[in-house]
């Protein structure tokens, strides 16, 4: 009488096509929103990698100028899809450069504010090294994540259970 | 994995070209490598006498570079509010009050606060040549008993 029948394996391509998807639109749009502030306002941002005490001196304006734009590609190609292993591998790699910035800074004891979303050098939550810290190992999680969806052995698995799937139905 | 090094290195060289194109552009880009130099301060730094002096014989334009809330308790009379936190915002306004030729102190709230030297920075990267600094801020003008507007 005209019942679906749902097997495991259906369920199972679904939620991971739906984590894929929702990781890729989520950190593709996370990038493109991080860098708005810092295109919209250059010189604010390069007061925030000064803030750092980390990049040579002579780097800071190229590194305010070039940064934002490595963001804004990183999210657009998640986001569309093209070149995406090279932006995700890119997106993982300033997660971890991110991180480790953060910590050295907590370790000295540095007074600074993350950059990330604002460049406001007031100390809002978000921007809090800590809760930035945390919240890039997370980024880089869910990127590391993207990432293994992303491998051929996946794609492999993926085509198997859809065959698989359309074989049950 | 040869790929994704091909990509991330395609996408790491567009970056910079698009960046560098944009930052040609504008109309006031950042210089490409600033003058960040032992962590200077442009212009001179001034006591609290001597911007005492400069005010009294109005000889330049004060800069209050803390927030509109701190400005509207209590500012040197007859200085502009240019926030560290909303320079883009404001500086549209302040362009077109103050001409580049003339001398500006840019204070803050005391000598701790590093908005005074970041503003002068901005200034004097938006083609302002003659800054000081008044290092002091608003406590030190306090302490001494100069005249306040609130």
């Amino acid at each position: 009488m005209g019942r679906t029948r749902v097997s495991a394996g259906g369920v199972e391509t679904f939620m991971r096509a739906f984590v894929y998807w929702f990781l890729r639109i989520f950190l593709g749009s996370l990038f493109i929103f991080s860098c708005i502030h810092k295109i919209a306002d250059p010189y604010g941002f390069a007061l925030i990698v000064r803030n750092y005490q980390l990049t040579p001196l002579y780097l800071i304006n190229f590194v305010a100028i070039v940064l934002p734009y490595v963001e804004l590609l990183c999210g657009l190609m998640i986001l569309f899809g093209v070149w995406r292993l090279g932006a995700l591998f890119l997106v993982e790699l300033m997660l971890a450069f991110f991180s480790v910035l953060i910590a050295v800074n907590i370790l000295r004891g540095i007074d600074f504010t993350c950059g990330c979303f604002s460049n406001s050098p007031q100390k809002v939550f978000m921007e809090l090294p800590m809760v930035a810290l945390v919240r890039d190992i997370i980024l880089m999680a869910m990127g590391g994540y993207l990432f293994k969806l992303e491998q051929p052995y996946f794609k492999k698995y993926y085509i198997r259970s859809i065959a698989q799937t359309n074989r049950e139905a | 994995m040869k790929k994704i090094v091909i990509e991330s290195a395609l996408i790491v060289m567009l970056s910079v070209f698009v960046g560098c194109v944009v930052n040609i552009s504008r109309e006031k880009g950042l210089p490409f490598v600033g003058e960040w130099e032992n962590d200077t301060i442009p212009g001179y730094i001034i006591d609290t006498k001597t911007a005492y002096t400069i005010w009294k014989e109005q000889k330049a334009v004060f800069v209050d570079a803390r927030s509109k809330q701190s400005f509207e308790i209590d500012h040197i009379p007859g200085a502009m509010n240019l926030p560290r936190l909303h320079l883009e915002e404001y500086i549209a306004g302040f362009f077109s009050s103050v001409d580049t030729d003339r001398l500006l102190v840019v204070y803050c709230s005391s000598e701790d606060c590093s908005d005074s030297k970041d503003v002068a920075r901005y200034l004097k990267w938006r083609n302002y040549k003659r800054i000081c600094v008044f290092k002091g801020g608003i406590m030190a003008w306090e302490e001494h008993g100069y005249p306040l507007e609130e």
